[in-house]
């Protein structure tokens, strides 16, 4: 099968399922009412559904029966939609690091780590960018717009 | 026109700390706009954590300026490396690179400056009078009207935006999904909150705007950084390109003659880009090539266009300029949307407790003249910045995206944790983000979402407000003209490219037939 349909099929089945799920609450948001019966809470979430649903229909049937569909352009084998799966990973654990070690920890350690991973092997600019970058954050969001940036756990 | 209101309106303009704000979001705007990779959407995003702790309208002023500035920028990376820093650019590379070639790289972008503030100071005076003249016609309009104005919106924008008219469509709808999640407006019912106290008061916008625009964008980059990796030094594009970021930028003020050679051209521009910006879902880059191709036919060197005409950069830069005012004018007057970045402009102003809309000329008047105000001297902030900035183009586009990916990445998480010190936020940033990343990938377009999440609580409202007050008669819709026609707006829209399609098949097919 091709990448492209392959894609568009998941597609549909996501966009369907999503749409089973809403229509499914929905049901419990029916009896609340202000308009004598004709609306309810349920109203718009049900039309909104059973549209994604056809929607999701027409893109399998359209995908079934094109034949000149579009290349996608996410190439699970190739090296740089690994490089994206790799940095979805590695920003999972800065959240986490945010979270528990606050900001400029996690800015201090993840940056520099970024950069070398992109290629940067000059240690003076990776110092000076660290340096740099975590004075900016700090002036800009705790000085200037007084903002709280996320502290540490120990804090 | 109430003058009280707008002297109250300037006054608050032209304090130190608007006039100082404005300034950082037009050179912030100009900066990040030239860098390839960075649209103006990207950039908005980026920089909307900084509107909501801005006290004031100062905030919703300067995110104008970053709005204006961006649309220019990305001008300067078109010229000087055949690249545009937005979509919107696209057609200025197209003559704007051959100059930069022959060695008039600053006439190029002397142009491409005074072209970009002329485009937005013509459409600014447009949006001043037509919202006003708009606002007070949508007084006129019932909640029938509102609903179908909105599903006209999201239906062009899904139409026009993206290349799958389903896909669109699908966003849309998404978009309008994801703005049922919280309190229903009409009954006070909680919904889809799945047991959580944070969904009670529906997704949050910002999170979502700065996951879906900035940090899908920031994965898009890192694809980008590692073929990079595998192109070779001495690429003939690459050397070329070495070749002209050497040259000095000199000359930038355009010459009498060249204003007097782009003058109408910048006129024609302006107005196309005005009437486009004012339609929802289409945009700058339409625009843009809509005034180049007319700039084209319509002048005497059409010969020429393409190997480094003044007109072939003052065109695009004015149309695609002029955008901005134009997107403002249904944002202002019904509350409604031009494209992705007046949709964040609204949620700004939103954030700011102010409701655009036709009430807003009555309500809060002032508020809409600071707005009027703010696009005419973020125009004007331009020109002269522009001017400046120009010196400096070399070394802004010479920075290079593995070096902008991780502080964009560290603004992500700041400034989406600055808008309610929440660590929730975070994780509807970060699976914004990673949907965002597979939507863009897959032909999806993020800003028929982002249009559906802002006006679907409106579109629901007033489609119920229609069912209450017509007793269930959906007859009813065809007594009200206006409503009809969007109605019919949004279904041509979204069978035009079937239609086209179908033919030029038939066309195509008779031509056969005949040869």
């Amino acid at each position: 099968m091709k990448r492209e349909k392959l894609a568009n099929y998941i597609i549909s089945v996501v966009g369907v399922l999503v749409g089973c799920v809403y229509l499914y609450i929905s049901r419990n948001y029916t009896r609340a009412t202000v308009d004598g019966g004709f609306t309810s809470a349920a109203t718009w979430p049900t039309m909104l559904s059973w549209a994604m649903i056809g929607l999701s229909v027409l893109l399998f049937i359209h995908t079934v029966v094109r034949k000149d569909l579009p290349t996608s352009e996410v190439r699970v084998d190739s090296r740089e939609f690994r490089a994206v799966l790799l940095m979805m990973l590695g920003l999972i654990a800065y959240y986490l690091s945010f979270r528990y070690l606050g900001c400029l920890i996690t800015n201090a350690v993840f940056l520099p780590i970024l950069l070398i991973c992109f290629g940067e092997r000059r240690w003076w600019f990776i110092v000076l960018y660290d340096v740099g970058a975590l004075i900016i954050i700090y002036y800009l969001f705790q000085v200037v717009l007084r903002s709280r940036l996320a502290p540490p756990f120990f804090l | 026109m109430n003058v009280e209101a707008l002297m109250t309106a300037f006054s608050n303009v032209f304090s130190w700390q608007c006039l100082g704000w404005l300034v950082v979001g037009v050179v912030s705007g100009i900066i990040l706009g030239a860098l390839p990779g960075i649209s103006t959407n990207m950039a908005i995003s980026l920089l909307f954590s900084f509107c909501y702790t801005i006290k004031g309208t100062a905030g919703v002023i300067m995110l104008l300026g970053v709005y204006c500035g961006g649309i220019y920028g990305g001008s300067i990376s078109a010229i000087l490396l055949n690249t545009p820093g937005t979509p919107a650019n696209a057609a200025t590379l197209l003559d704007g690179y051959p100059m930069a070639r022959k060695g008039e790289a600053g006439r190029a972008l002397g142009i491409s400056t005074m072209a970009s503030s002329f485009g937005g100071l013509f459409s600014a005076v447009c949006l001043i009078f037509f919202s006003t003249l708009l606002a007070k016609v949508s007084l006129k309009f019932t909640s029938l009207e509102y609903c179908s104005f909105a599903i006209f919106g999201i239906s062009i924008i899904s139409s026009l935006a993206s290349q799958s008219i389903t896909k669109g469509l699908i966003g849309g709808v998404l978009g309008l999904m994801m703005a049922c999640i919280g309190v229903d407006s009409m009954a006070g019912t909680i919904r889809f909150n799945f047991g959580t106290v944070y969904l009670m008061g529906g997704l949050p916008l910002i999170p979502l705007l700065i996951g879906l625009f900035a940090f899908s964008q920031v994965l898009i980059s890192v694809e980008e950084i590692v073929k990079e990796k595998n192109v070779r030094e001495d690429n003939p594009e690459l050397l070329e390109r070495k070749r002209i970021m050497s040259q000095k930028v000199t000359k930038v003020l355009p010459s009498w003659s060249d204003i007097k050679r782009c003058f109408p051209v910048m006129v024609m521009s302006s107005t196309i880009g005005t009437l486009i910006g004012a339609i929802p879902g289409t945009g700058g880059d339409i625009s843009s090539f809509v005034s180049y191709n007319f700039a084209k036919r319509t002048s005497r060197r059409k010969n020429e266009f393409g190997t480094g005409v003044p007109e072939g950069v003052a065109a695009p830069e004015a149309g695609n300029n002029s955008v901005s005012g134009g997107a403002m004018i249904p944002m202002l007057s019904l509350g409604i949307p031009g494209d992705s970045c007046t949709a964040m402009l609204l949620g700004a102003l939103m954030v700011k407790n102010i409701s655009p809309g036709p009430t807003l000329f009555s309500t809060n008047v002032e508020k809409a003249y600071e707005v009027f105000s703010g696009m005419i001297l973020s125009n004007l902030i331009m020109l002269v910045a522009g001017f400046i900035i120009l010196k400096f183009a070399v070394n802004i586009v010479r920075i290079q995206k593995k070096h902008l990916v991780p502080i964009i990445v560290a603004l992500c998480f700041v400034g989406t944790y600055s808008f309610n010190h929440t660590y929730e936020d975070l994780i509807v940033m970060l699976t914004a983000g990673f949907v965002g990343y597979f939507l863009v990938k897959n032909e999806f377009t993020l800003s028929s979402i982002i249009i559906g999440f802002i006006l679907g609580t409106m579109t629901e409202s007033n489609f119920r407000r229609f069912v209450l007050v017509s007793g269930g008669n959906f007859s009813q819709i065809l007594k009200r003209p206006i409503a009809v026609c969007f109605f019919a707006a949004a279904i041509i829209s979204l069978f035009s490219p079937s239609i086209g399609k179908l033919f030029s098949h038939i066309k195509n097919k008779a031509d056969a037939k005949g040869g």
